[in-house]
């Protein structure tokens, strides 16, 4: 009917309406011209206007009506979106330590070098967006290739797990299950450790790290100048790449140095526990302490040793990070290198170098009974 | 009402029976309405003069109305109701609102066509008066049409159905109510589609129903054309 002229015997008038009775006996309603009164009984004929299918003012409102929407969601954007949101932080630990920023969807939006190696891995490796599987498959894959992990030996992995956005409960994937499928399937082997922590946890980690490096830095420096004439005697197996950075830094205390060094003096140490050295280490400078610190002892306890004090404390109980415990693990096996050489010098000379090199080790904070073995040496210094 | 009907209660009112007045009134009344609003172009209510001109008016015809001067009832009502109104307008000087488009003087040509419409009005005044006691007025039937073909087609049917069935259209025409619970037991439509176009289905069966109504009849044919199959 629409679009039609209505034509109809008029049965009712009102006032605004007419009431037509069609030919085909349907009723219609039709509105009433302002002039225009026909009486019942007669022929009349109701011209529908033809309206544009759209008028203009409807086309307005709709494109109004259709941008605010669009403007509306476009707003909504970035708050929806969440695939841009760091939510989880993975850290891989062997020497070189890289950081992977993972959002909701367990996809890598950021990768980050810890340290000077884990800066060189992540340079040659791409993680737009990839699944964590994928990337750490890369890693592996990566780390393979740089010879950090190889299938004669053992290397030792550990992945923290840092949940960073609270609230949400979701189910982790399974760290633990991808590292070693993609250890088997590049054939090499390690031990891989995964640890979670809270955020909180791990920056305070995090800064301990950078602090413990700074210091470490601090420290070769001073020892560059005093044990220039040691560094070429230990450490025979060194790979090339690194030979020359090492003629300038002191190999016992540069971090990114040591980690450079051939695989094999590394792996040695890693499968060391890091407990075992340590102590070692521990007797051998108890020894040579004894004699001197005991009575200094109460003394010194009240005073602060040293700046890296204070990160000491709150020492997480879990889940340090291997790099420390390597660094250590390195630094207790060089120490047992060391004495041939140092020995044939000056004893008290390579004492002192100890004590430097210890200092910022304990910082790090190992084991408490450590803390407390370390305290006369460090009254020594003293 | 058939025109027999009208001239013998105007001859029983002309005798003097006052009741048979204010019934035939009351009948007329839409038309009264009509007729005014169509001389004056514009809708109007009890209130306004001209309404009480026009029942003057009306008044006078059932007084005057003689057919055997060839008139249907309805075209005379329409002719007095006229002049009163024109005298009206020409004592207010309004007249040249109503004048210019009036075409009281009917050709020879367009009397039977004239009639016809009178007659037509007559019937539609009569389905009025049929369809109140079921309190539907016209302008309700619009929602109640079938809007399409087949629609109308089945609405039809429907009707027809119904139709057949005496006791159905007994029951429908004494109690003014649609018998819907005993027309779908022996019929079995839905009843929500007869719900739909009950107003409807009640207009078509009155005028069926009234088969003295010739002109509206043409409007509802039944199925195999007009015709009475209950009498």
């Amino acid at each position: 009917m629409r679009g039609h002229d209505i034509t109809g015997t008029v049965v009712d008038v009102g006032e605004k309406q007419i009431v037509l009775l069609d030919d085909d006996g349907s009723f219609h309603n039709v509105p009433r011209p302002n002039h225009s009164f026909p009486l019942i009984g007669e022929r009349y004929m109701h011209k529908v206007k033809r309206t544009p299918i759209m008028s203009f003012s409807k086309w307005g409102i709709s494109v109004a009506s259709f941008a605010v929407i669009l403007f509306v969601a476009f707003m909504q954007w970035p708050f929806v979106d969440r695939d841009h949101e760091p939510a989880y932080l993975l850290a891989v630990d062997i020497n070189p330590s890289i950081e992977l920023q993972l959002n909701q969807e367990f996809e890598v939006i950021d990768v980050s070098g810890v340290n000077q190696d884990g800066k060189k891995i992540i340079e040659e490796m791409t993680f737009n967006h990839r699944n964590i599987d994928q990337a750490i498959e890369q890693v592996v894959e990566q780390l393979k290739q740089s010879g950090y992990l190889s299938s004669d030996q053992k290397a030792h992995i550990t992945a923290t797990w840092v949940h960073l956005a609270e609230e949400e409960k979701t189910t982790e994937p399974e760290i633990d299950q991808m590292f070693s499928e993609a250890l088997h399937d590049h054939q090499v082997s390690a031990k891989v450790e995964t640890l979670k922590q809270s955020e909180k946890d791990y920056q305070e980690l995090k800064e301990q790290r950078l602090m413990k490096q700074a210091v470490e830095e601090n420290d070769t420096e001073k020892q560059n100048v005093s044990d220039e004439d040691e560094e070429s005697q230990d450490e025979d197996a060194q790979s090339e790449p690194s030979k020359n950075k090492r003629a300038q830094t002191d190999p016992l205390q540069n971090k990114p140095a040591q980690s450079e060094s051939s695989q094999n003096e590394r792996t040695q140490s890693e499968k060391n526990t890091p407990t075992k050295p340590v102590k070692e280490n521990q007797k051998e400078e108890k020894a040579e302490s004894k004699n001197q610190s005991d009575k200094k002892k109460k003394n010194d306890r009240g005073k602060p040793v040293n700046k890296l004090d204070p990160p000491k404390k709150d020492q997480p109980k879990r889940g340090n990070p291997p790099v420390e415990n390597k660094a250590e693990d390195q630094s207790a096996e060089e120490q047992s290198n060391q004495p041939e050489p140092s020995n044939k010098q000056n004893p008290k000379k390579k004492k002192d170098n100890q004590q430097i090199e210890k200092s910022p080790k304990d910082a790090k904070g190992k084991q408490k009974s450590e803390k407390a073995k370390n305290k006369p040496e460090r009254s020594q210094k003293n | 009402m058939k025109q027999q009907e009208i001239e013998q209660w105007i001859q029983a009112i002309q005798n003097g029976n006052e009741e048979k007045r204010d019934e035939v009134i009351r009948y007329y009344e839409s038309y009264i309405m009509n007729v005014v609003g169509k001389i004056c172009r514009q809708y109007k209510t009890w209130n306004d003069d001209e309404a009480s001109l026009g029942l003057i008016a009306f008044n006078r015809a059932i007084d005057t109305y003689q057919p055997e001067h060839g008139r249907t009832f309805l075209n005379y009502v329409y002719l007095l109701i006229y002049r009163e109104l024109v005298d009206y307008f020409r004592k207010e000087n309004r007249y040249q609102e109503i004048i210019d488009q009036q075409e009281h003087v009917i050709s020879s040509q367009a009397y039977q066509q004239q009639e016809k419409k009178f007659e037509l009005a007559d019937e539609i005044v009569a389905l009025q008066d049929e369809l109140a006691p079921f309190s539907i007025q016209f302008h309700e039937l619009e929602s109640a049409s079938p809007k399409h073909q087949r629609t109308r087609k089945k609405i039809f049917y429907m009707a027809s159905c119904f139709y057949k069935e005496k006791e159905l259209v007994d029951q429908l025409y004494q109690r003014k109510w649609f018998p819907m619970k005993s027309f779908i037991d022996k019929t079995g439509f839905r009843r929500k589609t007869i719900e739909k176009y009950r107003k409807y289905l009640i207009a078509v069966l009155i005028i069926w129903m009234h088969p003295e109504w010739r002109y509206l009849q043409s409007f509802v044919q039944k199925e195999g054309g007009v015709g009475d199959e209950r009498s």
